[in-house]
């Protein structure tokens, strides 16, 4: 780590962006918190999406970017701006390409704390489809919490899956 | 001005003159960090071998508590020597890496039910040692699942400067059974190179595998008083009659409001004076719970406090 920060830093460098990288090392949190040090408030901090894990098959997940956005927020100290869902900045960024009118338009997901929770946030009428990550009893659990921000996480509603939606749409 | 800990907000007075010697005269021993209290990289803070010289003279004990997960305990022993401490033995140096491996062993080898299991570590050849050292057998690398093969039952977090999205994977499919433990050396965040850059620490490293795993990890090192039970435990040390010198408030001022030490903070490291005014100045309890009882510019302003 002495010698890689002895290593040249590229003068423009003013952003470091985490996404999801299957390469990811000390080597690279090392120049990313020399970037974000040399630049203070002028070097940007952005993260793709804070997702922990994406589910395999079987059960399994491997390890998301919100994993590497962390080690980087704690190195450096500081917070990052997250792109993705639940923040609403690819909303923002659809609603400026489509003129949407939020209360006629509906957020099809299968994750309470990102798809349904952007939703909400939005304006959005909300659809949990059953086909991912979330079971019916995770969302009876929020629902039933009392909790105002675990509320948030409450689709308008649900189906088995987004085919139940074809016979809505036949005539 | 006596060497008390516990109750009410530390005052964060420099230490000088007769305060040096009320302060130093009653203690029995002085606990230091090593990173920027004693030397900084390859060099020796100035004074402060003649410091520990001093006090060994003076009959006050003198011990290590270093949230360095890197080096094990003899690498350290012979770091001491090498930057001009003599005298200083393997037995007074307690390293995260040691402790680390101290509480693993007391989890797992003592803990009973089943085998002691596997421990896999995130970390370098120095933390490893120290694993095997407690007798405890390491997790490799991209093994694949076998059924003979003993359960890895920890995984352990360190500094790691070969740490890849690979190892945090396999971090986490250990970590799926709930009895693994998640275990990390220390938090700090970044630890400061000479030339002031700053490298990751092991709690940038440990917040991957939480977020990752859903889990959050028992920290061994530095504020947490583990460490302290570590030296208790070998030497029977008296809070209210010693002193712990550091020079990160979050870790080691911290560390000694926790453990009942009065504090002194040392100028030579990672923490700043103004930092320590504006904990003391904050409305947080947690706040001054970082604040020192005294601080100096460096160790080296502690020798006029001893006797000739």
């Amino acid at each position: 780590p002495a010698d890689w920060a002895r290593a040249p830093l590229e003068p423009a460098v003013r952003a470091v962006l985490v996404a999801f990288d299957e390469h990811f090392s000390y080597a690279k949190l090392c120049q990313a918190l020399r970037y974000l040090q040399r630049g203070g408030p002028d070097c940007l901090l952005v993260g793709t999406n804070r997702d922990h894990r994406l589910p395999l098959e079987g059960g399994a997940a491997i390890p998301g970017t919100g994993c590497l956005v962390k080690a980087v927020e704690t190195a450096a100290e500081r917070e990052a701006f997250i792109v993705g869902k639940p923040n609403r900045y690819m909303f923002d960024c659809v609603v400026s390409e489509f003129n949407i009118d939020p209360a006629r338009t509906i957020m099809v997901g299968d994750r309470l704390d990102t798809d349904i929770l952007m939703g909400n946030s939005c304006g959005l009428t909300t659809l949990l489809t059953l086909t991912g990550v979330t079971t019916l009893e995770d969302v009876k659990g929020h629902l039933e919490s009392g909790c105002p921000d675990r509320q948030r996480l409450v689709p308008d509603y649900y189906v088995d899956s987004i085919a139940d939606l074809l016979p809505a749409l036949e005539d | 001005v006596g060497a008390v800990g516990g109750g009410g907000m530390a005052g964060c007075r420099r230490l000088s003159g007769a305060g040096l010697r009320e302060v130093l005269g009653p203690a029995q021993g002085l606990l230091f960090d090593c990173d920027g209290v004693l030397w900084a990289g390859e060099r020796a803070v100035p004074g402060a071998p003649e410091l520990l010289e001093r006090l060994r003279r003076s009959g006050k004990a003198t011990l290590f508590v270093s949230n360095n997960s890197r080096r094990s305990v003899a690498e350290l022993e012979r770091r001491f020597s090498r930057l001009g401490f003599r005298g200083v033995r393997a037995e007074q140096v307690f390293s995260s890496a040691l402790c680390s491996a101290l509480f693993l062993r007391q989890r797992l080898l003592l803990g009973g039910g089943g085998g002691p299991g596997r421990v896999f570590v995130l970390g370098g050849e120095g933390l490893r040692g120290e694993v095997r050292d407690a007798g405890l057998r390491l997790a490799g690398e991209g093994e694949q699942g076998s059924g003979d093969a003993e359960p890895v039952r920890a995984v352990l977090v360190g500094y790691d400067d070969q740490f890849t999205f690979a190892k945090l994977a396999q971090a986490c499919s250990y970590l799926r059974d709930p009895q693994c433990l998640l275990v990390a050396t220390d938090p700090d965040p970044w630890h400061p190179l000479s030339d002031g850059q700053r490298t990751p620490g092991t709690g940038s490293l440990t917040a991957a595998v939480e977020t990752a795993s859903g889990r959050k990890a028992l920290v061994v090192g530095k504020p947490n008083t583990y460490m302290f039970d570590c030296i208790v435990e070998r030497f029977g040390v008296d809070p209210s009659r010693t002193l712990m010198v550091g020079d990160r408030l979050e870790t080691d001022i911290l560390f000694g409001k926790n453990c009942g030490l009065s504090t002194i903070l040392t100028l030579t490291g990672v923490s700043r004076l103004e930092e320590a005014q504006a904990y003391m100045a904050s409305d947080s309890a947690a706040a001054k719970d970082l604040v020192p009882n005294y601080y100096v510019d460096s160790i080296a302003d502690l020798i006029p406090g001893l006797d000739e």
